[in-house]
């Protein structure tokens, strides 16, 4: 009986210690009072504004946004120049695109406002400085979001403060859309204060006094030009009428002011990169690959170890010089004679001009255009691009009559012209066509005969160019886009200040390799210009949606291709201008000048109507 | 001593050698004998001798038969036997005793010599007798007295179906018991299950708590019983029991007549086929479908003005042999592989000590040519029952597994059999078909070398999973029938997850300079660990208390409290290695990456209290009343205790005089109805949801060249959310007739739940910019039927039993938290409260064009007014004669998920030394659908699957498809490149039965067991999914498709899952 009177006690010992108590926290949730009481907590509450700032950088996609997370993040040529004819690519339509995919980022601009609510209350624990910049930069946070938003609707509601629920009633939540010019009119404000609060310098990534301006210079020309040329070219209806899109034409010179002076104010902060101008060729592609450019303004970084790396370098050229991937988006010729005219690839006797070597046709163009594209006969880590769509037995008569690309010329038909789907077919011991394209198959070999180099990072192995290998950063606003949009503000506006545009012109000019431009300079040109800097940027779908042409640029357009051939009687290559092989149609409707607001949101907020004209 | 070390050791190589795998088994032999055997041996009865006879009565385990009648066979007078089994009868030398037991085949005893003896009853195979005491939450009970809905599979049931997941042992044995199997990939236990369509159910292994991939991976000669509770029964797990409780109990020791103990051991060998592995087309044929597909100018409607992509010289070289076409599919599988499954018991016991030991061993290969899909496990455990003093008793159980999934590195499964389906027959395996040079292929995919695990690299995945319980029991003085228990369990889970992928070269060949140019993929070659561990803990103090009163009144109670702690932890890291040393150890600085997953670490306590009272009166009229509070600390203070009662009730009608005068007892044996009503909870998807603030890490940004961590605020909580509540409704009846020839029982069933998550931001304005917290919202019901009917009867001498189950079970929501439709079409769609859930909304085919005459004069436009249409191309109904087809027409066409409707029929037959058993099993009301690959020819511009070549196609290739004088072939598939299947002719019904498994087995006679020093051998042949019976074209209907609720698409699942398999095993099992 002793023995159990032991083994009881023992027992009773054993449950008193493992007895718990229910009042167990959770080990990774944190509170208010631990991030905005020290430093590195603000920070990371600013890093997870950054992080979800929408940025429209390499993993960008038009119809499906920033794709934080999402497995087609790979896809980098998903890129908004499919839709507008810098590239064809993936895109069957610009409908594919054109009407966006929901963006609503008020989380986002909640966490900004929380932030600008919450920061003073504990402001005591920091210098005044800290809290200024702080401050600052969410206020530059707030007015990118905004950009973001206005730039696809028009006027959209503008929440300043932090909403409650259920403190106040679903009724006072359903707040209506703001005008257009209002909500430009705001970005500007915020600009402004970041401009005040913000200190010269920045980190890497973050914004400053001039990070700010120069967007300033971006939005204000929006503005204007949505002012000069918003009205006659859109569809009408309820949110025409209202002011919810389109601004008074009015008010259009008052935003190039804006955008001219904001434009001016980063001058003296930022310079073009030239590091190199022995070689302006090499100079131009370093200036998107060099980190310490004094022309990157406001960039995005990548890291492999953060799980943000990109895959520009493995989807934007053939798989044959990556490891990884595969590429589906191609320069168009069109894009390529916006430098310099038609390329000399023709005889005047009108028939196709006979190469020995594909890389002969480089040969004087301008080393901006050839630091932005890459051609037939170009070379990258050691391999060449083979460019060949196939080859004709023999080859008569003129480079006209092949220009439809529709199979039904003497010299296509009858097997004297041979194509194949891959490189391993051969014809008399020679690849059909080559190991970078073009294919008869499938569209990851270049349809067009170019390939993107701008970004490239040439530098990187074979081996390192696999999907979400590539680290190099995304400048999303660079010192030659201020120089741009002060010409473009400074030929709008007019009068003197049309030589200050000349002058921004030029610096680019020289840089690039181009010829200078004199006082015949337009508005056309300075656009023309910016079509060339900022070639696949990610730009010009909103410049031709700004200016209003795009309906005119794309109308039942097909773009066209330079593609490359091996003449077998004479050992030569010629080059045939066609119609790129999807021959697909481009047609921007005018609707498309603003997407719809999200239908979801209509559904919870009747104050949102009338939705934007077309829809 | 080295050379002593070197052959015990696993030779370098890794392999283990059978002699050392035979010395460890006749090694643990050995301890387990000199452990045991000698102290056993001395318990051998004393003979006992006198008049009258005197015999006790014992069933197939050793335990006493009360109520077993034993009459002279003469004149059929006798006796019964008493609590003890026992009974006494004045007989002579050469009398014949006839003894009986319901649900025992008959026996008969010649008196001789001796006046003492034991008969040892066989049960006649079948569904348990009333007599048998059945596993139910806390506790046991006869099946007699049982009130809920209890199905038990006994391990003789369960082991007639040979495979290597114990649940998938189960299908189709007992009713309501859903399974769906969805691959048979070694290691993955890729099978979906429930009880009457509730979810996932909780698994109680020896009264402890467990995931679901510990019952997989059990090994089936440990497991005693299985008892399924599907109703209020189940009430007593309290907030986890909402879905029904799985209670697995391992087997034990028992006394042994002679004391002596019985070594078991067994051995399955079988041989895997793989069902339905798809198989693709040709080069010649890929590009005759790819012309066809591309001859077809959709934006004009006409023949296509440019090349054919495949130009008749380039497909003639394949036609004429000079370029070889590649059969990717052949190229990476086999045939067959093998499976084994070894195990080792030892069992015994006498009066004071029993324990049963058991240890097993399992691997499967793959069907990889490679083998690099492997698995193998070892299962061990030891029961041991003390009787420590006259009234204390003590438990001991330990048990454990081990084991390790391989894989190539990298990669998952599921791409390899999509690239492998999709790639194109024109590419070789080898550039310049040279077997040293792996060609390039897209994403590096090249099918040849994702099997390669030397090329590739390899992931492994292990499991080390740890139980130990020590219970004591004490019946306490004073109060007859009282015991007190207390049991503590400490489980320890490890998965360890190793993962290395090499870069490797692939190659291209220019044909211009003779060269072959490498591409090294894959790089760089990384090293990624992942460790997750986690402890649970669980103690357990309870009073049980059993009397009879009066002889007629029966009375049990019990009180329980428990308690658990369960704490989770776990990392990840990952280096880039250039050495070729695939460690962490030999890893490179640059790149590394440590992290952790969140939803890894946690800690729970949860504390409750069980209480169980049951009353019969003369076990004619059945009560019990349960309880259970139950406490949580993952809900908030406001909202953390929950009070789960249950009652329920019998009535034995075929124990009152009224009925037994109206119809004999020896025609009905049995006749009860039941019925149950209890509340249960079901607090999974609820987590710390009340608890305000900031996720961390969140999203963050590269700052300042350095990667800042961001957070993400919890928005809004709930301090009100807790579990769902559940309410579980039973009636049944159970009844058996002419001693087994009939026997069944039927159930009816609702289980209602309320407070299911939902949130109502639906409503709120986007603008406002936070998400509403989840509230208990809304609510639904699952209502169904179960039938068991079954026959069990001896034919001369033929012993055999068929048991019959089928189950349906269907759930409507009750109401579902809704936003306003924009339409009326859209809130007939949209509403989904008072509907069952799981509704497949598509639309409804019509069939396939025979002719142009027929699209001319087909008055809906199918797409683009039918311009594009062609003949063979499908047409689907326009259902609100709007004169087109667009998602109007959409109308629920299917339902999703397992199916409603199974059932199960399981045949047993013993003659002589035969014995036979089969088990069929189906479903219907079953829909599946298929996508990419399996639905469309040349996805993305790949390849394609045979099947697509019976399409529609012009008699003459070159013929203009547009022009209406074209003669066409007709074929199951349109034209390529017309629209794929949508609607009723993509969903195809997956109804099926199958003989899931067919074992013959066939046991050595006494006399040449005895020779040969056997107790028992047995030795048999078995098949696992043998044959199927199906509408299905092209796939195995529990393989899924596009299934799963409320999911549209998941990538996994779109048919590239490893395949079924179908087996082919021998085994024997002997005892000594």
């Amino acid at each position: 009986m002793k023995k159990i009177s032991y083994i009881s006690l023992f027992l009773v010992v054993l449950i008193a210690a493992s007895c718990r108590k229910l009042d167990v926290a959770p080990l990774n949730i944190i509170k208010d009072a631990d991030i905005f009481s020290n430093e590195n907590g603000v920070k990371a509450y600013l890093a997870s504004i950054y992080g979800t700032l929408p940025i429209e950088d390499f993993i960008y996609q038009p119809n499906h946004g920033f794709m934080k997370n999402d497995g087609g993040r790979w896809q980098c040529f998903y890129h908004p120049g499919s839709l507008d004819g810098e590239l064809v690519g993936p895109y069957g339509s610009t409908d594919e695109a054109a009407t966006g995919f929901g963006f609503w980022p008020y989380d986002n601009i909640r966490t900004v406002n929380y932030l600008l609510q919450t920061l003073p209350k504990y402001a005591s624990a920091f210098t005044p400085d800290q809290v200024h910049q702080w401050m600052g930069e969410a206020y530059f946070c707030r007015a990118y979001f905004y950009f973001a938003l206005v730039k696809r609707y028009g006027g959209i509601p503008i929440v300043r403060t932090l909403q409650n629920y259920p403190q106040q009633s679903i009724k006072e939540l359903q707040v209506p859309r703001d005008k257009e010019e209002d909500v430009y009119n705001f970005i500007g404000s915020d600009l402004d204060s970041a401009y005040m609060l913000l200190p010269e310098t920045n980190l890497r990534g973050t914004a400053s006094k001039y990070v700010a301006a120069a967007y300033k210079s971006r939005a204000m020309l929006y503005a204007g030009t949505i002012a000069k040329y918003g009205s006659g070219n859109l569809v009408t209806g309820d949110a025409l009428t209202k002011g919810f899109v389109g601004i008074p034409a009015a008010d259009a010179g008052k935003f190039f002011q804006a955008a001219y002076d904001a434009a001016k104010l980063v001058e003296g902060h930022y310079s073009l990169y030239e590091k190199n101008m022995a070689n302006k060729e090499q100079n131009y592609a370093d200036a998107f690959l060099d980190n310490s450019s004094p022309e990157n303004i406001f960039v995005k970084d990548y890291s492999l170890t953060s799980g943000t790396a990109h895959s520009w370098d493995a989807t934007l050229t053939c798989r044959y010089m990556t490891a990884d991937g595969l590429s589906r988006c191609y320069p168009t010729l069109d894009l390529v004679e916006r430098f310099g005219g038609p390329l000399p690839v023709v005889n005047n006797d009108g028939t196709p001009r006979r190469f020995t070597d594909r890389a002969d046709l480089l040969q004087g163009l301008e080393p901006r255009l050839l630091a932005t594209v890459y051609f037939p006969g170009a070379t990258l880590r050691g391999l060449n691009f083979d460019i060949q769509r196939g080859i004709f037995k023999t080859f008569t008569g003129s480079a006209a009559q092949e220009l439809s690309n529709n199979n039904n010329t003497p010299n296509e038909a009858g097997g004297n012209l041979l194509m194949a789907d891959k490189p391993t077919v051969l014809y008399n011991g020679r690849n059909i066509m080559g190991f970078a394209g073009v294919s008869t198959g499938g569209d990851d070999y270049t349809r067009t005969g170019f390939y993107v180099r701008k970004y490239v990072d040439y530098k990187k192995a074979q081996s390192a160019c696999g999907l979400y290998q590539s680290t190099q950063s995304y400048i999303d606003m660079r010192y030659a886009e201020v120089l741009l949009n002060r010409a473009e503000a400074a030929m709008e506006l007019g009068g003197a200040t049309q030589a200050d545009a000349i002058a921004s012109i030029n610096q680019l000019r020289d840089r690039a390799g181009a010829t200078p431009a004199t006082a015949s300079l337009t508005v056309d040109s300075v656009r023309n210009e910016r079509c060339k800097e900022l070639a696949f940027e990610h730009q010009y779908w909103w410049d031709l949606r700004r200016w209003r042409i795009a309906d005119q640029a794309l109308d039942n357009t097909k773009f066209y291709g330079l593609l490359p051939y091996y003449v077998d009687t004479e050992g030569k290559y010629i080059f045939l201008k066609q119609v790129e092989p999807f021959q697909r149609s481009y047609n921007f409707q005018k609707k498309y000048y603003y997407e719809p607001i999200p239908g979801g949101e209509l559904g919870k907020n009747p104050n949102l109507f009338p939705n934007n004209p077309g829809y | 001593m080295k050379k002593l070390l070197m052959t015990n050791c696993y030779r370098l190589d890794g392999r283990m050698p059978v002699s050392v795998l035979l010395r460890r088994f006749t090694g643990l032999l050995g301890i387990f004998y000199l452990l045991l055997g000698g102290p056993l041996q001395a318990q051998q009865p004393a003979a006992i001798a006198g008049n009258p006879v005197k015999g006790r009565i014992l069933n197939e385990k050793g335990e006493p038969l009360a109520g077993a009648s034993v009459r002279y066979k003469k004149d059929k007078k006798g006796t019964t036997t008493d609590a003890n089994g026992a009974f006494s009868l004045p007989a002579q030398r050469g009398d014949v005793l006839v003894i009986s037991y319901v649900g025992y085949a008959e026996n008969q005893y010649v008196v001789g010599e001796n006046k003492t003896f034991e008969v040892s009853m066989k049960p006649l195979p079948g569904n348990g007798n009333l007599n048998d005491v059945i596993v139910i939450g806390y506790g046991t009970q006869k099946k007699v007295n049982v009130t809920g809905a209890v199905s038990v599979i006994k391990a003789e049931d369960l082991v007639v179906t040979k495979n290597e997941n114990v649940v998938n042992m189960m299908t189709g044995k007992v009713p309501g018991l859903r399974v769906q199997q969805l691959s048979s990939e070694p290691g993955s236990f890729n099978t979906q299950y429930d009880i009457r369509g509730l979810g996932n159910p909780l698994i109680v292994i020896d009264g402890v708590p467990r995931g679901s991939g510990d019952l997989s991976r059990m090994d089936p000669s440990e497991i005693e019983s299985v008892s399924v509770l599907k109703d209020a029964s189940a009430a007593i797990y309290g907030v986890k029991a909402a879905n029904g409780v799985i209670l697995v109990v391992t087997k034990h020791g028992a006394r042994n007549a002679n004391g002596k103990f019985n070594v078991n051991y067994s051995i399955n060998q079988s041989w895997q086929q793989f069902l339905n592995v798809p198989e693709g087309v040709n080069a010649y044929q890929f590009m005759e479908l790819t012309n066809e597909k591309y001859r077809r100018d959709f934006g004009t409607n006409s023949t296509a003005t440019s090349a054919p992509v495949y130009s008749d010289s380039l497909m003639a070289l394949y036609k004429n042999g000079t370029l070889k076409s590649t059969d990717w599919v052949k190229a990476i599988t086999r045939p067959s592989a093998p499976e084994t499954q070894h195990n080792l018991n030892v069992t015994g016991g006498n009066d004071k000590v029993n324990y049963f030991f058991d240890l097993g061993y399992f691997t499967q290969g793959s069907l990889f040519r490679t083998n690099s899909i492997n698995y193998n496990r070892w299962n061990f455990r030891s029961n041991v029952n003390v009787n420590v003093a006259k009234n204390i008793r003590a438990q001991v159980l330990v048990s454990g597994y081990t084991d390790k999934k391989n894989q190539p590195g990298g990669r998952s499964v599921w791409e390899i059999f999509k690239y492998a389906e999709n790639l194109f027959p024109t590419d070789p395996v080898y550039a310049n078909y040279n077997p040293e040079y792996l060609h390039t292929e897209p994403d590096n995919a090249n099918p040849v070398a994702l099997i390669n695990s030397d090329l590739v690299g390899k992931s492994n995945y292990q499991n080390k999973n740890f139980q130990g319980q020590l219970g004591l029991e004490y019946d306490l003085p004073f109060v007859s029938g009282l015991t007190a228990r207390v049991m503590y369990n400490y489980g320890l889970g490890i998965a360890d997850n190793n993962t290395v992928r090499k870069a490797f070269n692939l190659y291209d060949y220019n044909a211009t300079n003779d060269t072959y140019k490498a591409t090294l993929v894959n790089s760089p070659s990384t090293v990624n660990r992942q460790y997750y561990t986690n402890t649970n803990t669980l103690m357990q103090l309870s009073l049980n208390y059993k009397r009879q009163f009066g002889g007629v009144h029966n009375v049990g109670a019990l009180l329980l409290y428990e308690e658990s702690h369960s704490t989770g932890d776990d990392f990840s890291s990952q280096r880039q290695f250039s050495l070729g040393i695939p460690y962490l150890f030999a890893g490179d600085d640059v790149n590394q990456v440590a992290s952790m997953d969140g939803n890894g670490l946690y800690e729970y306590v949860t504390k409750s209290l069980v209480g169980r009272f049951t009353y019969d009166y003369k076990g004619k009229y059945l009560a019990e009343f349960t309880f259970r509070q139950d406490g949580s600390s993952r809900f908030s203070p406001t909202a953390r205790w929950g009070f789960f009662p249950a009652v329920l009730a019998g009535w034995r009608i075929s124990n009152e005089p009224f009925l037994q005068n109206l119809v004999s007892p020896k025609i009905l044996s049995n006749l009860k109805v039941r019925a149950s009503y209890g509340k249960t909870g079901d607090d999974a998807p609820v987590q710390y949801q009340w608890v305000s603030g900031y996720n961390y890490p969140g999203t963050g940004a590269i700052l300042g060249g350095n990667y800042v961590n961001g957070l993400t605020s919890r928005g809004v909580t709930n301090d009100a959310l807790t579990w769902l509540k559940s309410k579980a409704f039973n009636v049944g009846v159970d009844f058996d007739l002419f001693n087994g020839l009939l026997g069944g029982s039927v159930d009816y069933f609702t289980r209602t739940r309320d407070g299911l998550l939902a949130t109502k931001g639906a409503q709120l304005p986007g603008t406002v910019g936070v998400a509403l917290p989840q509230e208990n919202l809304n609510g639904d019901q699952t209502q169904g039927i179960e039938i068991l009917l079954t026959h069990r009867r001896t034919v001369h001498q033929v012993t055999y039993n068929i048991s019959g189950n089928i189950s349906v079970s269907r759930t409507q929501n009750r109401y579902h938290e809704e936003t306003r439709a924009g339409s009326s079409y859209d809130s007939y769609k949209g509403a989904l409260t008072d509907r069952y859930t799981n509704i497949w909304w598509d639309y409804v085919y019509g069939g396939q064009f025979g002719s142009y005459s027929q699209i001319y004069g087909y008055g809906v436009n199918t797409g683009g007014g039918n311009q594009s249409a062609v003949p063979g191309d499908y047409y689907y109904q326009d259902l609100n004669h709007d004169g087109v087809i667009d998602a109007k027409d959409q109308v629920p066409i299917a339902t999703r998920d397992i199916p409603i409707v199974n059932f199960g029929l399981t045949l047993g037959a013993n003659w002589q030394q035969f014995d036979l058993s089969v088990l069929l099993q189906g479903a219907t009301d079953f829909h599946v659908q298929y996508a990419e690959q399996l639905n469309e020819p040349l996805m993305f511009g790949r390849s394609a699957l045979t099947q697509f070549l019976d399409r529609w196609r012009p008699a003459d290739p070159n013929a203009n498809e547009f022009d209406p004088n074209t003669k066409w072939l007709p074929g199951n598939y349109p034209n390529t490149g017309s629209p794929v299947a949508v609607g009723t002719r993509a969903v195809q019904n997956a109804t099926y039965m199958r003989i899931k498994s067919l074992e013959i087995g066939y046991t050595l006679p006494r006399k040449i067991l005895n020779i040969a020093g056997f107790q028992n051998l047995r030795i048999y042949a078995n098949s696992y999914n043998l044959a199927t019976l199906t509408g299905l074209k092209n796939s195995d209907p529990e393989h899924p498709g596009v299934v799963g609720p409320n999911q549209d698409w998941n990538i996994s699942q779109g048919g590239y899952l490893y395949p079924m398999n179908r087996t082919f095993s021998v085994g024997a099992s002997v005892s000594f």
